[in-house]
């Protein structure tokens, strides 16, 4: 469970205050898988953020019973010198799973081959996401948050990602941003509509479609 | 995080410590030239330049006959202080990407790079201190006041570069003003000189300087005869506590702040 008390976020933009979200509150239940809409810049990638806590509300508070993933297939944080073996044994320590299952189950997903031993800076942009999506995969969390699905590598992978990605989706839940409402649709069953600094919460993963088509029609 | 036991939460805690410490171990002190060569040949080089400085224009040191000792007791202690508060100051900004890790809080990146110090310094000090003792006897070492000294110069350290943490990250003027104002700062801290030596309205002003009395500290476990009267341990462990908690405790209030860019 995720739930937002009060919750107001703004940041300063040119010397104005410009708000994401202000004084929401709502709860989202375990079982249910969130797609968040609106246009570019309304604070789609904040708002995963702020429930994730790695960037906290300006005031109110989000309440977490739950355990949060990282953006997935996030590699800004792999270190270049290292690894890949060596940075995905980083991830295991601080997420305090099995270590060795973790770099086995990265390394079998991953199809790095020995490459998985040389330092990450060597990595083609693919080999990096190939390994950033494997140990987002290795991890069980009860919510995945997803900035933008970015599809990696050939299709057979692809094929795989979505067959172990489904597979994952049976015991947790999802929180997406994305502009394809096919996606959303496919994967959420309820949604958030983010415009103009109002957070409006939708049961329902097609009425959330509809408002952000009707609001993206008007401008 | 969800509500789990202490004993549990302390765990995940010191697993994320230690493997932030193993990380930083491997990457920033590096496997190229440099790295941890670096912790070592800082003071190196800048004892080898005071002795051969100061042995040139003097017969003798402020104290005992070793020259090399005096100014390597004076700069390690200081340099306890001042490398902690450079590498806490960087702590956050160097680990930003792991921010985005959850579980990962800007508390757990300077307490790795705390304990890293604790690790760092004391293995530079044992290095150095060995190696002048083969060529210039040390005698007898009262480790209490060593160890009390080290302690004291690593807590302020901690303290001023958490607090900086968060200046740098608000201010860029203020790091480079920090910058320039603290380049002197080893000159008033008694490492080329004992705090006796200076006149009567200066040493008072130079006592208000908590570095002063950690050197003095530090020195008085090497030199049996030296009784640095002028410490004020209660004076310093206060600044030092004082320091940490409030280091701390700005990290607490602009946790928001210095998760966003600068």
């Amino acid at each position: 469970m995720i739930r937002l008390e009060h919750m107001t976020k703004a940041f300063r933009h040119k010397g104005r205050l410009k708000f994401i979200a202000k004084d929401v509150s709502f709860t989202i239940q375990r079982g249910k898988s969130i797609g968040l809409l609106g246009r570019n810049g309304a604070g789609k990638s904040t708002l995963l953020k702020l429930m994730a806590g790695t960037i906290k509300p300006t005031s109110g508070r989000i309440i977490r019973r739950a355990n949060v993933s990282f953006p997935l297939g996030f590699q800004g944080s792999f270190n270049p010198s290292l690894t890949g073996e060596q940075n995905v044994r980083f991830v295991a320590r601080i997420y305090g799973t099995d270590t060795q299952g973790l770099v086995e189950y990265v390394q079998d997903f991953s199809e790095l081959e020995e490459a998985y031993y040389m330092p990450v800076k060597t990595y083609s942009s693919g080999m990096k996401a190939r390994l950033a999506f494997g140990v987002s995969m290795g991890i069980k969390f009860d919510y995945y948050l997803v900035d933008e699905i970015t599809a990696v590598g050939d299709k057979n992978f692809k094929k795989k990602c979505r067959k172990v990605f489904t597979k994952r989706l049976k015991h947790s839940d999802i929180i997406m941003v994305s502009h394809s409402t096919e996606t959303l649709l496919d994967y959420c069953s309820a949604g958030i509509v983010l415009e103009d600094g109002s957070l409006n919460f939708y049961e329902n993963i097609n009425d959330a479609v509809e408002i952000h088509s009707q609001n993206m029609a008007l401008r | 995080m969800y509500s789990k036991s202490l004993g549990a939460s302390l765990k995940r805690q010191f697993a994320i410590i230690s493997a932030l410490i193993i990380r930083e171990m491997t990457t920033r002190y590096g496997t190229k030239f440099g790295g941890y060569m670096w912790a070592v040949l800082d003071p190196v080089l800048f004892i080898g330049i005071l002795t051969l400085v100061f042995s040139a224009i003097a017969r003798l040191p402020p104290l005992g006959r070793s020259f090399v000792l005096f100014y390597a007791t004076g700069y390690l202690a200081f340099y306890s202080y001042r490398s902690t508060a450079d590498q806490i100051a960087k702590s956050i900004e160097a680990n930003k990407a792991l921010l985005n890790y959850p579980v990962v809080t800007p508390y757990d990146t300077i307490i790795s790079r705390i304990i890293l110090q604790l690790i760092t310094l004391f293995a530079v000090n044992m290095l150095l201190f060995t190696c002048i003792n083969l060529f210039s006897p040390i005698g007898s070492i009262d480790l209490e006041p060593v160890i009390i000294a080290s302690i004291l110069a690593i807590s302020l350290g901690s303290g001023v570069g958490a607090a900086n943490a968060v200046w740098f990250h608000m201010n860029t003027t203020y790091e480079h003003v920090w910058g320039i104002i603290n380049r002197p700062a080893f000159m008033v801290s008694g490492v080329f000189f004992l705090p006796e030596e200076i006149p009567h309205p200066y040493r008072e002003f130079l006592m208000w300087n908590p570095m002063i009395h950690v050197v003095g500290l530090f020195r008085t476990g090497f030199y049996p005869t030296y009784r640095a009267a002028y410490v004020d341990l209660t004076y310093v462990v206060g600044i030092a506590i004082f320091s940490v908690v409030f280091g701390f405790v700005l990290v607490w209030m602009f946790d928001a702040r210095i998760r966003e860019p600068k």
